[in-house]
């Protein structure tokens, strides 16, 4: 008798462990989905971008693919502010307060960078996937999916997928306490087979804005950046090291890119002979912390979607190889 | 917006303000233009976080709102009593703010089709002064303001390399708060 039982609670625990396992693998492949359908669907859409409490703003996004050549446009639907413009390899955001255009390139889609974010297996060591029950925005039904962080040097994440295309309409960031650091939430949005290339054109007429980019001359490098960080929270791993021009400096940016699958953290390391406009100390752009100090003559900036804590933790630690 | 007005707005909104407060409330959006935009703005993402907008297209609202201040127009004149000053104020308010969803919603509607090439304008980078970013001065007296150039710079390199969801955080981000928030450094945390 008492070794039935027994068997009867291995059975049970197997059983537990494989509804688990497939929970998890069921979470990671509704990501994997996500991350296609963000990048290669037709789509557009308003949305609420609430951060905190208090502070909301209504944006509009148009996205195209249009034989694999993506186009973006986010702007403020409250009046005029920035707008940012993607298309191609560039990417343009326009400052109307300041009448400039920064503009970027496209990350190369290299084998490594292309791995970013990876849903592998691996994420499970420091979150924690669940999916919940079903829910419901913009009158679409949705899958909920949990990302729990498993220590504070991470957000967590609640994502409400669309059923059929797997597209985020309403997006939650978490901090340690489940407080909602960020959220967005799609109040109309609509898939298309296709969408004109005018539709993702800026509104804005930068006719005399002052045009910031990137100077041609020097190609990105990788592998050549002598600096790394010397101590990183449990997970996070050096993914990209490059030396790179960037907008508006004739001088180039270190730029090292950690990552824990989900979450990224950018170092930029700035060239000595760069003025630094950046302040020291901690900002906050919703769920985007930063934090800049100087380091040996160098003005070390963390940048990443994660806890201040964690910016921190890994700009300080910076250290020259 | 001031903590001052959004306390008005809310107050109004959840029937809180005395009848004076309701007639000050009214009269400065009679006169300030701006006022009136951000009454708008808070009344449409309320109703978005509410799910009233939920599914609904610009031209939807835009119908509907047509439709509240067609019947606004046909409600008579606020009397003197002050037990009706209240609900008259409201349905003023509301026509107000029909009034600037309807125009601002047009505008929503309407796209003007740009060029996403550089003009032959001053290529910042093609500069020969050894100032590394050169920042210019806020030029407008417009209410949303960018975070610092390199800053910015950098969230947007930083937003290559994030996760689809991350870059979609940080280009609203940029987009819809402008100004970042610069904390005390009172925080010294090491894994």
């Amino acid at each position: 008798m008492r070794v039935r039982r027994e068997i009867v609670q291995a059975v049970f625990w197997v059983l537990a462990l494989v509804a688990l396992e497939a929970s998890a693998q069921d979470v990671r492949s509704w990501l994997d989905r996500m991350n296609r359908a963000v990048e290669e669907l037709n789509y557009e859409g308003t949305f609420v971008h609430v951060i905190g409490r208090n502070n909301a703003e209504m944006l509009r996004i148009v996205h195209r693919n249009h034989d694999g050549e993506v186009g973006e446009r986010i702007r403020s639907l409250n009046g005029i502010g920035p707008e940012i413009v993607r298309h191609l390899d560039r990417v343009q955001c326009i400052l109307p307060d300041r009448q400039v255009v920064l503009l970027e390139r496209t990350r190369d889609a290299s084998p490594l960078v292309s791995r970013l974010p990876s849903y592998s297996e691996e994420l499970e060591a420091n979150y924690h996937l669940a999916s919940y029950q079903k829910g419901q925005v913009a009158h679409r039904p949705t899958q909920v999916i949990g990302i729990k962080p498993r220590d504070t040097f991470r957000y967590g994440y609640v994502l409400w997928l669309d059923q059929d295309s797997a597209m985020p309409l309403k997006s939650q960031v978490r901090d340690e306490n489940g407080e909602v650091v960020e959220q967005i939430l799609f109040t109309e949005f609509e898939i298309f087979d296709e969408i004109p290339e005018s539709a993702v054109a800026s509104t804005i007429d930068t006719e005399g804005y002052t045009w910031f980019r990137p100077p041609v001359r020097s190609r990105e490098s990788a592998g050549e950046v002598a600096w790394r960080a010397t101590l990183l929270p449990q997970g996070f791993e050096l993914a990209v090291a490059t030396q790179s021009p960037i907008a508006g400096s004739q001088y180039p940016v270190e730029h090292l890119v950690y990552t824990d699958g989900l979450a990224t953290v950018s170092v930029f390391i700035a060239d000595p002979l760069t003025k630094a406009e950046v302040e020291e100390g901690f900002f906050r752009l919703g769920s985007t912390n930063a934090y800049s100090l100087t380091l040996r003559g160098r003005k070390v900036t963390a940048i990443g979607g994660v806890p201040r804590q964690t910016v921190q933790a890994i700009a300080t630690s910076i250290e020259a190889q | 917006m001031t903590d001052r007005f959004q306390e008005q707005i809310s107050g109004f909104v959840d029937d809180e303000l005395s009848a004076d407060e309701c007639e000050f409330f009214v009269r400065r959006l009679q006169r300030d233009s701006e006022s009136r935009r951000q009454l708008m703005r808070y009344h449409l993402i309320g109703a978005a976080l509410r799910g009233e907008l939920t599914h609904s297209h610009p031209d939807t609202l835009r119908r509907r709102l047509e439709g509240a201040l067609s019947g606004v127009r046909e409600t008579p004149s606020p009397p003197r009593m002050r037990a009706y000053v209240k609900p008259a104020l409201g349905v003023a308010v509301a026509a107000v703010v029909a009034a600037v969803a309807v125009l601002a919603l047009q505008v929503v509607n309407t796209s003007a089709p740009g060029d996403v090439d550089a003009p032959d304008a001053v290529l910042a980078g093609e500069r020969t002064e050894p100032a590394a970013y050169v920042v210019p001065p806020d030029t407008t007296g417009r209410r949303l303001v960018s975070p610092p150039i390199q800053l910015t710079n950098y969230l947007m390199r930083h937003s290559e390399y994030a996760s689809h969801l991350s870059r979609t955080s940080v280009h609203s981000n940029v987009v819809a708060t402008g100004q970042p928030d610069i904390t005390e450094d009172d925080a010294d945390v090491t894994p």
